[in-house]
């Protein structure tokens, strides 16, 4: 009692320095509270429009060496990574679809092509678009909500055709010169790595754009699975393991100058320098005659192309899942990689930001920013107010003398000191929750309007309404306390060292 | 007075033997890529050959393709079809002059595509399968002499003077003694090096090269790599109908 007596009347006696140090205190406390409580805000609000309109609350793939996402691979070292198709996909989506609590699922693909319309043969009007392969009927079950149709309607179940993006029929028409419509045709060209380049005449049968959109998600074109199947090259035969001659392996194991021009293995050059050795072969020239018969059966047997070419109705790059609870995402999640496991499965389950892509990874990671920034803020006010409160504990060194001269001990020096920085940082880190919730308060009531696509996907809709969440309240009482012993640390070992002497001689 | 005329004299005649001697030089340059272009491109007679490709991917594998190539040089023409793997059989490059169509023997569909094009996942481009056009598409901006291996060798900086070729900058080293491209370097706009080409084999035909095996490395993915071999070569006439949409599609059927 003896000692908030004392560390109250020394307050009182240094009222500007108290001043300094609690408005400090009480700003810091002030704005962590306000930033925390809109991160968290914007955090679950992001969470929601992606559970709701892209990605569910988990999802599953099967297994890469790098990350992977619903845009595919985004790392930089898994760029040139293929997305591998989720083994045993039926058994795969029965499992996940009996769990409890499962609300949806939905498969999912992912490409990319060029669009083009027949007839179309300017080089440099290329617009390209990214392709989400769906199942039309799962896909609206899962995202009821997700899309704005300008023009035409969905898919119909069970049918093939194209959900054109609203940007990407944009930059088509400029390319074109003309209007596109629903019900027009359009030529989706693009490269895979078992048939090579392939070309799928779509039709288009809407027009749309995602309710809450950002710059990846623009040029996302929905489509029928059975088309990109056919794209991706996502066929029942996998590629054949080659086997290559010895020669074919020398030459491509030893790609430099020296073996290739310097007389290794495979420039079998002669020795002379500048010699034609080794370098040019007279050429066995054929003589051919291609009359209309050989030249129409140059490719021989054409039947096998058929065959190769059917597409694997099992074969998805992605099953998404939507839960009752979004709470169990982590159990489920654990429990659906051990049946992989169990299984033998070569996929994964992860949570939704791992397969959100990157601005919604970005949006998430400006949370972690906006802390360190506090953190910053923070280590500055305690050097602030160690100082201040160093210069207290000087100007008071004969007092503190006199109190060690008359049997003061050094812990009750020491709790001295701590208990004036606490009252401080407590009463005045109390001011600043009030301050901050009054401040929240009004934001919630008043809405803070997203300006730009940004905002709208970091703050999950066109307005934020903060609420003040109980996490910040505890962080920022935690911070204030933390601050306050913190900042006591440094001046009580000043205080410490005062000897009653030194009181006399400055008295 | 007199001396100052002599001076200025002698000074107009010494800049002007520097700049007929370089413009010989730089001439001389230019006639070696007229040189190239005219050894390896074959004007007066069609071409055809078999050309085998092996990819080396370090995230994918390897992937071979054989495809059957037909060249009418004079006409800028070419087209190649790809006879394996027979999921890709029948999928044929039809070019004529500017123009590249693709064509998928599965949705019987032509698409325009590009000669700046990697041919089917490989490293090649779709440009390095015509007639060799140095001389029209590039100046010399730099030179030097030095060995490649163990040929003497000019080292020839190349600039697009447009921006329809495949790469902006290229740095070649061409054999002293007959002028046959040994390797190229590709670069972009912003001079990053793309991809390295090797052409260490060539045959003769004739009075005309032509390189039997190419290498292409990627340089933007470590370990990539496509060797082309080209076997089967022919220079007898080859049926007009042959670079034609039409002839792409019935032999499809």
């Amino acid at each position: 009692m003896v000692l908030f007596k004392i560390a109250l009347r020394n307050l009182r006696e240094h009222k500007s320095k108290t001043l300094i140090i609690g408005i400090i205190v009480g700003l810091g406390i002030m704005i962590l509270l306000i930033g925390n409580s809109m991160m968290d805000t914007a955090t679950k609000g992001l969470a929601k429009t992606y559970w709701n309109n892209f990605t569910g609350h988990i999802m599953i793939s099967g297994s890469t060496k790098g990350d992977l996402t619903l845009f595919g691979p985004q790392s930089m070292n898994s760029m040139n990574e293929s997305i591998p198709k989720i083994p045993d996909y039926f058994k795969v989506k029965d499992y996940v679809s009996s769990l409890p609590g499962v609300e949806a699922v939905s498969p999912q693909a992912f490409g990319m092509s060029t669009i083009r319309t027949e007839g179309d043969d300017s080089e440099s009007s290329t617009t390209f678009t990214q392709l989400f392969g769906i199942d039309p009927e799962l896909y609206r079950k899962m995202f009821p909500d997700n899309l704005e149709i300008t023009e035409g309607s969905f898919i119909p179940e069970g049918e093939e055709g194209l959900m054109l993006s609203e940007h990407v029929k944009e930059a088509l028409e400029e390319d074109l010169g003309r209007k596109l419509k629903p019900g027009d045709q359009v030529l989706l060209t693009s490269m895979n790595d078992l048939s090579g380049m392939k070309i799928r005449e779509v039709s288009i049968r809407g027009i749309f754009r995602f309710k809450y959109s950002n710059p990846a998600l623009d040029r996302i074109s929905l489509i029928d699975m059975q088309n990109l199947r056919v794209l991706n090259g996502m066929t029942v035969t996998a590629a054949k393991d080659i086997k290559l001659s010895k020669n074919e392996e020398t030459m491509l194991n030893n790609v430099d100058d020296n073996s290739l021009f310097g007389g290794g293995a495979a420039g079998e050059a002669g020795s002379a320098s500048g010699s034609d050795t080794g370098l040019v072969e007279t050429a066995t020239v054929q003589k051919k005659k291609y009359t209309e018969s050989v030249l129409l059966n140059i490719l021989g047997d054409k039947k096998v192309r058929e065959k190769l070419s059917k597409t694997d109705s099992g074969a998805w790059h992605f099953l998404l899942i939507k839960l009752n609870n979004p709470a169990r995402a982590r159990r489920v999640i654990r429990e659906i990689n051990t049946y992989f496991k169990n299984n033998n499965i070569n996929a994964r389950a992860v949570d939704w930001l791992s397969g959100a892509g990157m601005i919604a990874q970005m949006s998430s990671n400006i949370k972690t920013i906006f802390n360190v920034i506090v953190l910053i803020i923070a280590i500055v006010a305690i050097i602030i107010m160690m100082n201040t409160i160093v210069i207290s504990v000087t100007e008071r060194i004969p007092e503190i003398g006199t109190m060690r001269a008359i049997g003061a001990q050094k812990s009750f020096i020491r709790r001295m000191i701590i208990v004036e920085t606490l009252m401080v940082s407590v009463i005045f880190g109390i001011i600043g929750i009030a301050l901050g919730g009054l401040v929240l308060l009004f934001l919630y009531l008043k809405g803070i309007p997203a300006t730009n696509i940004f905002f709208q996907i970091l703050f999950g809709g066109k307005v934020l309404h903060p609420v003040m969440s109980v996490q910040s309240l505890v962080l920022s009482l935690v911070v204030t306390a933390t601050i306050g012993i913190l900042a006591s640390l440094y001046p009580v070992s000043v205080a410490l060292k005062i000897q009653p002497v030194q009181a006399m001689q400055r008295t | 007075m007199k001396k100052i005329r002599l001076i200025l004299t002698a000074a107009l005649f010494i800049a002007a033997f520097a700049s007929a001697t370089a413009s010989a030089g730089e001439l001389n340059y230019t006639k070696i890529l007229k040189s190239i272009d005219n050894l390896t491109s074959f004007k007066t007679t069609d071409f055809s050959a078999v050309m085998t490709m092996v990819t080396e991917d370090p995230e994918k594998g390897v992937d071979k393709k054989v495809v059957q190539q037909f060249r009418r040089d004079k006409d800028d023409k070419f087209l190649i079809l790809i006879e394996e793997p027979d999921v890709q059989k029948g999928q044929g490059y039809l070019r004529i002059n500017d123009n590249l169509w693709f064509y998928d023997p599965e949705s019987r569909r032509f698409s325009h595509t590009s000669l700046k094009e990697n041919f089917s996942n490989t490293d090649a481009k779709h440009s390095d399968f015509g007639r060799s056009s140095l001389a029209e598409d590039y100046t010399v901006t730099g030179h030097s002499e030095g060995k490649l291996g163990r040929y003497d060798v000019y080292i020839l900086d190349l600039k697009a003077k447009t921006n329809e070729v495949t790469y902006p900058y290229m740095k070649l080293w061409i054999t002293k003694k007959n002028y046959l491209v040994l390797k190229v370097s590709d670069y972009s706009l912003t001079k990053r090096l793309l991809r390295t080409s090797y052409f260490p084999k060539y045959a003769k035909v004739g009075s005309k090269y032509t390189p039997s095996v190419m290498i292409f490395v990627d340089n933007l993915v470590k370990g990539k790599k496509t060797q082309v071999s080209i076997k089967n070569i022919s220079i007898d006439k080859l049926p007009d109908s042959i670079f034609t949409k039409s002839y792409v599609e019935r032999v499809n059927r």
